[in-house]
């Protein structure tokens, strides 16, 4: 008996194992590298408007994926807004990007701490798969060319002054 | 950073602040290894904890560690398709734990279950658990982990940070399981949970269950949202 309950439970694992190791056609999919083009992608804001790749070319693009039940997302948001502010009248695009979140405790986020940039709600974690992003929050940082020229994991508010030379350095 | 440094990253941030985000899964863990116990092995006589417990929860690090490093190495090939398919993913593992929920509920109840309670049984459950639970989990990204992401995500450096990620999440395997044996080791015994052994095996299957649901229908984002949101 034992061994026919083992000989199940391998082959459970087995098919799990051989699932994950890439027995799909995701596989051929890329994932965000720094030094290679954002990956396009189109996406519904809050206010209902949408916001694509091409619509912001030229122009430095900080996409920051983020969730309202994350103390990091809440801690690196004042950060984010206060750039904002400092840049709004140069050549960069800012981005929110909400992720593994209701979309509702979203809409509160953003509500709650006032961002004053472009927001979006990103249904099924669609982009952030593209974009490799397991964890909110995270940051990447793409030149006018459209090259990711740096990728942030993490509280960007416990890194002031690298967060204001890698936006110089899209600029 | 070294991979002893990065062990002890994970660990003591299990008890730290960033216990927060941990309770994503901790209560669910605490579940299913007190109902585990109580259903299989808490009725014997003279359990041997080690050979019961020890090696189980090794499997459970096992199944978490290698899968909680390989979502955090998106720079490897091979997480491609892990993180690709993560929305499956979670729902694969839904129905794995609700599986093992319904064992836990069963176990005492259909005398077929009864006859299977080995120490192999129990090992490949907790591995199944480790896994699922390493794919459901969206770590919070303390500082350590920060900078292990960083490295991670980069082809160049991907083997280096899914060994230093393998580390980190060892660490936090560690925290999780010490703190549930010795829940368990606290309260074994106790008169309390002598005369609710049952009602307390069914409130853990039912929390699996609750946790199995949630991944199923995609309601665990909400989980989180609102419950850590609320803590928060």
């Amino acid at each position: 008996m034992s061994s026919i309950n083992c000989f199940k439970n391998c082959r459970v694992i087995i098919f799990l194992i051989a699932f994950l190791s890439g027995c799909s056609e995701e596989v051929g999919k890329p994932l965000l590298q720094v030094g290679e083009k954002a990956i396009p992608f189109t996406l519904e804001l809050l206010d209902g408007k949408q916001i694509n790749l091409e619509q912001n070319a030229g122009k430095g693009l900080v996409i920051t994926f983020m969730s309202s039940w994350c103390p990091c997302s809440n801690d690196s948001t004042p950060l984010m807004k206060k750039a904002y502010l400092e840049h709004k009248n140069d050549q960069i695009v800012f981005l929110m990007i909400g992720v593994q979140d209701s979309r509702s405790k979203f809409e509160k986020f953003v509500k709650k701490w006032d961002v004053p940039f472009s927001a979006g709600y990103d249904k099924g974690d669609r982009i952030a798969k593209d974009y490799g992003v397991s964890s909110p929050p995270t940051t990447f940082f793409i030149d006018k060319n459209g090259v990711v020229k740096r990728a942030f994991y993490g509280n960007i508010a416990k890194k002031p002054d690298e967060f204001q030379q890698w936006i110089k350095e899209i600029l | 950073m070294g991979g002893v440094s990065a062990v002890w990253g994970g660990f003591s941030s299990f008890f730290s602040i960033w216990q927060i985000c941990l309770l994503q899964i901790s209560p669910f863990f605490v579940a299913f290894i007190v109902g585990i116990y109580l259903a299989t092995i808490g009725n014997k006589a003279n359990p041997e904890i080690c050979r019961w417990m020890i090696i189980p929860c090794i499997t459970y690090g096992i199944g978490f560690t290698v899968f909680y490093s390989l979502l955090i190495a998106s720079g490897l090939n091979i997480s491609r398709p892990l993180i690709h398919n993560i929305g499956n993913l979670r729902v694969v593992s839904g129905v794995i734990i609700l599986l093992v929920g319904l064992y836990i509920l069963l176990v005492n109840r259909i005398s077929f279950l009864g006859k299977i309670r080995l120490p192999l049984l129990l090992s490949t459950l907790f591995l199944l658990i480790g896994i699922t639970f390493a794919l459901i989990y969206s770590p919070c990204i303390t500082p350590m982990l920060s900078d292990i992401m960083g490295i991670a995500s980069q082809r160049s450096t991907a083997v280096e940070g899914w060994y230093l990620a393998f580390c980190y999440g060892m660490g936090v395997s560690i925290a999780l399981c010490m703190t549930s044996i010795a829940l368990i080791l606290f309260t074994r015994g106790r008169k309390i949970v002598l005369r609710n052994t049952s009602l307390i095996i069914n409130i853990c299957g039912t929390i699996l269950l609750i946790l199995a649901v949630m991944n199923v229908t995609g309601l665990m984002r909400h989980y989180k949202a609102f419950v850590l949101g609320f803590v928060l």
